[in-house]
């Protein structure tokens, strides 16, 4: 401390912690433990009742939450297709990051990457839309299917689980590459070669070095690809329609219906399987915090 | 493009198909097919708009048309929107790149009790669903300010995340700072703030570039935390799910082409600018080689 | 008198470890002055607290009498070389060398002319816009030093600035810091482990161990007259025999050690029957004529081995079982006896040429082989 305050003088600490103070304090903790109060408190319509006799802690919310099988099955719909996502995301972007990084001295790595970047930097919602477009009922692939004599009748893309899922894929596929791709990249490509030159098969290499080195990696971006995931409200919304409902769609109801208390014991729900997915995933993959957040 | 890149041919002599051409080939087709499915889509949306048809859609094709883009362009509500999502994008940046700053000298120039406490609490918005973040930011704000849903509900809200990416690049950064620059600075009478003024902020300039555009970036396309937070005022983002959601002409996809255009462009700016710096950074490098030749003729 | 540095009774303790212990001496002004120690010893320490990055625990620093104690590194009249030299890669020759300057708010223009003198100065004339990763290493070297002369300090305190170059270099460096320093006439206190260089530059030099002062003095002085043996061992290439103190006469100590009884001078007073050191630099031994006798110390064993090192060829000499040999150089001038492995030769060295000192108190850096020192 003694060596900030010479660095920064007392001004500069006092405007650190401040800084600290006010985006940690007022900006994530304050509204996150509200939240929990809210979640925990029962829906009173009329304000005067806030406060008083009636605004006691109950779980009843919960209760409301859990004992509804529509809500149930959607709860459980969200994590099956969110881990699906997630694997299926791992499947493609693991080779690719590999592929990416093996080529890094190639001087088109620059190009490839920024042809990585553009569909990423390109709104979340405008890339949900293109599939919209391409899924459609008579979109692009239903035509080119047809048009090739595959199919005789367009197939239903959009509006259906399916459909959801290839959105999501697309739309979070590159959360899952970009952290495997450093730390594939801070691998000694010579423990690579040292493998092949001992006679190593294949996939040997890649299960006794790659994978353990990329770990953290691998488990920051199935964190990062389960939680947009099962917080995605736009790809559903798009490509789901009212046929394939999302848990954030059931949050946003509640919001929408004024039940703030039912919409915040929804959203604690959610929070705490995100909790859960990113403690299971740590404890997997035996990572710490700071491996994951880089 | 891509294919070309790790299958080239050089085994001309060699017996057909070797095992590792069979890798180079297997990868090239690997390459070429991700990239089809990132790219495909995109360009699909982009070559929709020139459809003189009221659906977007390429089939049937009604034939070339450029109305599409006067439609979008003579639409008010989008233009409003646009200049929302740019106050709320200039707002973000001016409340995340300080905290972000601050986040990371703590974090990298502090030694305080619960330090890693506090990191995993500055972080944990990174790994929280966006709309969790604008809910809970929602009903903090109205329920103890009086604060509804409006823009500057959003702001606070995507400050709380865009923040913990601002500090993750700060302290990228910080953790390869020679501090003895500073104790340089110091030494040769700085106060505490002139040594920050001329040396941490020039250093971390790049950082504070690269920090303010992803903030701008993150702020300009998100969705999740803005539902939420918005309240009656519209952004890009909303107006944009606005018009899909009521089915939409190709206008939007109009919009789409500009916004990927746009992207693209400056992708390709980036990468040449990268390049000239490469080349700069190289030519002194070459430089100091010299002097050092020079100096060992000199001496010898 | 004016701009003396003193130091009194400075200790300095980071937690349990007592990494400066006692350290007091007074610095004139206009002193090349050398803290010399092997690393760990606090030597970087006491720079850091003259310089004002830490405070002493207990004891003052003072300068012109005034005790700077909480006055912050930027306020001191000092002016500090890294080791890294620490040089701002962002600026230009020019702005490093008038960074000091421009943060008192000196106006451009007599900045512009301090600049242009310092360039004068250290042979970098046209310069100025450079940058930094343009330079050459000693280029860089000199521009560190400019910047800190540029803002007129009391005390240039220099931290090992020389160790990253290559040897020629380095030895070249040395005569231009000496040269520098007189013509400015500012105290330089430089720091460093490399006694070749503390001895070659300095005025004075302070041979430090483990937080403390072992002996200061001239650099023929601490070389020639060790007090201790961590001085003498340290400082220097030397045989040190082990044996044990037999009588006194004539003077002299008389010691019996594995290679005979031996006569060296004892300014310490090692009384009899104690255990002692004998220290003798190899270039005092010689290879004595066969049967010769006389006042003179003489040794007679066997040639382990000899090592070329240009100027100088080393015999390495030890008896049956003995751990320690005894290295004798000769110098290359053209008349070196030829020797060979495994021959039996006598060599002879004058007792006042050795020196009795009582063993190390405290463990002394043992394992400081002459490869380990360069």
């Amino acid at each position: 401390m003694t060596e900030a305050l010479q660095r920064f003088g007392y001004a500069g600490v006092g405007a650190i912690l401040f800084g600290v103070l006010f985006w940690g304090a007022l900006l994530i903790v304050a509204p996150m433990l509200l939240m929990v109060d809210l979640a925990f408190r029962p829906y009173l319509p009329n304000p005067k009742d806030v406060g008083g006799p009636l605004d006691v802690y109950t779980i009843q919310n919960f209760a409301k939450v859990f004992l509804d099988p529509l809500n149930v099955w959607v709860f459980w719909k969200t994590i099956y297709a969110s881990i699906l996502v997630t694997v299926v995301s791992l499947l493609i972007g693991y080779p690719l990051s590999y592929i990416l990084v093996r080529a890094g001295r190639s001087a088109w790595i620059g190009i490839l990457m920024i042809g990585l970047l553009i569909p990423f930097w390109v709104n979340e919602i405008l890339r949900t839309f293109a599939w919209q477009l391409l899924l459609a009922r008579y979109g692009f692939i239903n035509t080119v299917l047809m048009g090739l004599g595959l199919i005789d009748d367009p197939i239903q893309f959009t509006n259906t689980d399916f459909g959801v899922q290839v959105g999501l894929v697309y739309a979070y596929i590159l959360f899952m590459i970009f952290p495997l791709y450093s730390t594939m990249e801070s691998l000694d490509p010579n423990q690579v070669d040292a493998a092949r030159d001992l006679g190593a098969p294949f996939w040997r290499i890649h299960w006794d070095i790659v994978v353990p080195h990329s770990k953290p990696g691998i488990a920051s971006g199935c964190i990062v690809t389960f939680m947009l995931s099962a917080g995605s409200y736009v790809v559903p919304e798009l490509l789901g329609g009212t046929r394939s409902i999302w848990f954030t769609k059931l949050i946003y109801l509640q919001f929408d219906a004024i039940n703030w208390n039912l919409g915040s014991a929804y959203g604690f729900t959610l929070v705490s399987l995100c909790l859960v997915f990113i403690l299971l995933v740590m404890a997997m993959f035996r990572v710490s915090l700071k491996d994951i957040a880089r | 493009m891509t294919s070309t890149v790790l299958v080239s041919a050089d085994a001309a002599s060699r017996p057909w198909l070797t095992s590792d051409q069979v890798m180079r080939i297997s990868v090239g087709v690997y390459l070429t097919a991700f990239f089809l499915y990132m790219f495909l889509p995109l360009v699909y949306m982009m070559l929709v708009t020139f459809n003189d048809s009221r659906i977007p859609t390429l089939t049937p094709w009604k034939g070339f048309t450029l109305r599409w883009f006067q439609e979008m362009w003579a639409d008010e509500r989008m233009w409003n929107s646009v200049i929302k999502s740019f106050i709320i994008g200039f707002w973000v940046i001016v409340l995340s790149v300080p905290l972000g700053l601050a986040g990371a000298l703590f974090m990298t120039r502090m030694r305080v009790l619960g330090q890693s406490f506090v990191y995993a609490v500055l972080v944990s918005p990174v790994l929280m669903p966006g709309i969790i973040i604008g809910l809970s930011t929602l009903v903090f704000w109205d329920t103890q300010f009086r604060i509804g849903g409006r823009w500057e509900l959003s702001v606070l809200g995507q400050t709380s995340f865009i923040a913990a990416y601002c500090m993750l690049i700060f302290m990228a950064r910080l953790t390869r700072f020679d501090r003895t620059l500073e104790e340089a600075a110091l030494d040769l009478g700085a106060t505490p703030f002139q040594a920050f003024r001329t040396i941490m902020v020039p250093y971390m300039r790049p950082a504070i570039l690269s920090a303010s555009v992803l903030a701008f970036l993150q702020s300009f396309e998100n969705f999740n935390t803005t539902l939420f937070t918005i309240g009656n005022d519209i952004t890009l983002t909303m107006f944009i799910a606005g018009k899909i959601r009521a089915g939409t002409t190709p206008a939007l996809n109009a919009l789409a082409f500009v916004m990927v255009a746009f992207t693209i462009a400056a992708g390709i700016v980036y990468e040449i600018l990268r390049r000239r710096e490469a080349a700069r950074t190289e030519a002194r490098a070459r430089a100091a080689r010299q002097a050092e030749l020079a100096a060992e003729a000199g001496a010898g | 008198m004016a701009n003396d540095l003193e130091l009194i009774d400075v200790h300095k303790k980071f937690g349990d470890f007592v990494a400066v212990h006692g350290v007091s001496v007074a610095i004139p002004q206009g002193e090349f002055f050398s803290f010399l120690g092997p690393s760990g010893c606090g030597k970087t320490t006491i720079l850091r607290m003259i310089s004002g990055f830490i405070d002493p625990t207990s004891g003052a620093i003072k300068l012109a009498g005034r005790d700077l104690n909480g006055i912050g590194p930027n306020k001191r009249p000092t002016a500090l070389i890294f080791q890294n030299l620490a040089l701002f890669p962002l600026m230009s020759v020019a702005d490093n060398i008038g960074y000091g300057l421009m943060v008192r708010g000196v106006s451009s223009a007599e900045r512009r002319k301090v600049v242009e003198r310092m360039l004068e100065l250290i042979a970098l004339r046209g310069y100025g816009d450079k940058r930094i990763d343009e330079l050459s290493g000693g280029q860089k070297q000199r521009v560190a030093i400019a910047r800190a002369l540029a803002v007129e300090p009391k005390v240039l305190l220099l931290d090992e600035p020389l160790s990253a170059l290559d040897l020629k270099l380095r030895q070249h460096m040395r005569q231009e810091l000496r040269a520098i320093q007189r013509s400015t006439g500012v105290t330089f206190i430089y720091i460093t482990h490399d006694q070749g260089e503390a001895l070659a530059m300095s005025d004075r030099v302070a041979v430090m161990s483990q937080g403390r002062i072992e002996q200061v003095g001239p650099s023929a002085e601490v070389y020639n007259q060790p007090q201790t043996a961590f001085v003498a061992s340290f400082v220097g290439e030397n045989n040190a025999i082990a044996g044990k103190v037999a009588a006194s006469e004539y003077g002299y100590a008389v010691l019996d050690t594995p290679f005979g009884r031996l006569r060296a001078a004892n300014p310490r007073n090692v009384a009899a029957g104690e255990a002692a050191l004998l220290f003798v630099r190899p270039e005092r031994v010689r290879l004595a004529a066969p049967g010769a006798n006389g006042a003179d110390n003489v040794v007679e064993s066997q040639v382990l081995d000899g090592v070329f090192e240009g100027p100088v060829a080393n015999i390495l000499l030890a008896n049956e079982g003995q751990q320690r040999p005894i290295t004798v150089s000769l110098s290359n001038d053209g008349n070196t006896p030829r020797v060979a492995r495994g021959e039996r030769r006598r060599i002879t060295f004058s007792p006042d040429d050795a020196i009795l000192l009582p063993p190390a108190s405290r463990p002394v850096a043992e394992a400081m082989p002459a490869e380990a020192r360069a």
